[in-house]
């Protein structure tokens, strides 16, 4: 992964946000905090894990579904970042043709039925996190909770 | 170019962001400071389900509220050809 082996010092220096020096100018697909998804080619970042995104798409996955929106160049405060990794050129291909099979729709369609999606997430967990309680449990954030509220 | 220093590069530019209760601001940048706090001209300001209008003459964001911020797409591509013209001014003086 890292290019840097002068001998002088370990290889997997960079843990934290450095780590993110060898994906500049590549391109990545990012995970927000609110379920989201990003694609694009990753500009510059620094210690807060703020990012600059460049020719930015968000894609909204739903069965059978997709959509699509372009989004320019994003400053994205590093706080709503969950995931970011790169992705492999000559897989990208296998995407699109997975794309091909899947029918393309409208974003604010796509957008509705994604917060509905994410409200009955949102219900389903206050459910049983009710049941939890009531049993006297604590309650069990770790698995349950959809990290977007 | 930090992002930071990228939105610092983005005053008196027209701004789109996105806060984390989903409501999203357009606008003019005035100022900015190293929170990520904004303060905006010309604001229209969008509900979180996208059926509500707000319009304002200025507007402070506290920085900790934003997701994201959208600035014009040639800004980036402008910065760095601004840079590179300025390395090659500093080689050429230091040439000399």
């Amino acid at each position: 992964m890292n290019d840097i082996d002068d001998g002088l010092m370990p290889l997997q220096v960079f843990t934290t946000a450095a780590s993110l020096l060898e994906l500049v100018d590549k391109k990545v697909t990012l995970s927000l905090r609110n379920g989201r998804t990003l694609f694009g080619v990753l500009r510059s970042f620094d210690s807060y894990g703020n990012l600059v995104v460049q020719e930015t798409v968000e894609r909204i996955y739903l069965e059978g579904k997709y959509a699509e929106a372009d989004r320019g160049v994003l400053i994205i405060r590093g706080e709503n970042l969950a995931l970011l990794g790169e992705i492999d050129l000559a897989k990208e291909e296998e995407l699109e043709a997975k794309h091909a099979g899947l029918e393309k729709i409208d974003f604010d369609q796509a957008s509705d039925e994604f917060a509905k999606r994410d409200e009955k997430l949102k219900e389903d967990f206050l459910e049983k996190e009710q049941i939890r309680l009531q049993a006297g449990l604590f309650s069990n954030l770790v698995a349950d909770h959809p990290y977007r509220f | 170019m930090l992002p930071l220093s990228l939105l610092n590069a983005a005053q008196g530019l027209p701004l789109m962001l996105e806060l984390k209760s989903r409501e999203t601001i357009n606008g003019y940048m005035l100022a900015c400071d190293t929170f990520m706090n904004l303060t905006l001209r010309d604001v229209v300001c969008t509900s979180a389900d996208g059926k509500e209008f707000k319009k304002m003459d200025e507007m402070f964001v506290r920085g900790t509220g934003i997701r994201y911020v959208r600035v014009p797409e040639n800004l980036l591509d402008q910065i760095v050809d601004e840079r590179a013209v300025k390395r090659e001014e500093r080689r050429r003086k230091a040439g000399q």
